[in-house]
């Protein structure tokens, strides 16, 4: 079976945590363990460096306070490049360096399985780059 | 409650979500993702390794 969600890491600042809330409302996001229960997250959820695991009407879609074992938006922001996805709209993305240093540190199977693939895709593109 | 991940890491709630749906909307959902993915690669591609051309078309 194939699962994808898209994984969002957001700085915990009061006024950014208010316009997730606003945009989590906006995606009708309900927390995914029990959709039928049309959970909502609020602000102390947001707050917590913990990992909101939620459906919003175009998928899913976590929301995490930190990744790995205790990386934050503040620690990730100089590893992360920016990527113009629509005319206008442009999105911080996490570097494969980081990315596959993440995976190393959680060390769970799942995170495992793909490392080869991730550093051999690293290898390519600097070898393009060059 | 159930648990949201197995020891080996897998989020369980994305499977039992997927599980939920029915075959089509499961097609429907990996299309939406294959279609994604492939705009992105090309848009990356392009900011990159300057690489101007356009992206496959979506396979539906």
């Amino acid at each position: 079976m194939t699962t994808f969600d898209l994984d969002v890491v957001h700085a915990r600042d009061h006024a950014n945590i208010a316009r997730l809330l606003a945009a989590l409302e906006e995606l009708a996001a309900v927390y995914r363990a029990q959709p039928e229960r049309q959970l909502r997250p609020g602000h102390s959820h947001l707050a917590s460096p913990g990992r909101q695991l939620l459906l919003t009407r175009f998928g899913p879609l976590d929301v995490l306070g930190m990744i790995g074992t205790s990386r934050t938006w503040e620690d990730l922001r100089g590893h992360a490049r920016t990527m113009e996805i629509e005319p206008g709209i442009v999105v911080t993305v996490l570097d494969l360096e980081t990315l596959i240093a993440v995976k190393e540190e959680l060390g769970f199977p799942k995170d495992a399985a793909v490392l080869p693939l991730l550093r051999q895709a690293l290898k390519e593109r600097s070898e393009r780059l060059r | 409650m159930l648990s949201e991940y197995s020891e080996d890491g897998v989020d369980l709630t994305l499977i039992r979500w997927m599980l939920s749906l029915t075959p089509g909307e499961r097609l429907a959902v990996l299309q939406d993702q294959v279609d994604s993915l492939l705009t992105l690669r090309a848009k990356f591609e392009s900011q990159v390794f300057g690489n101007t051309e356009s992206p496959d078309p979506p396979s539906r």
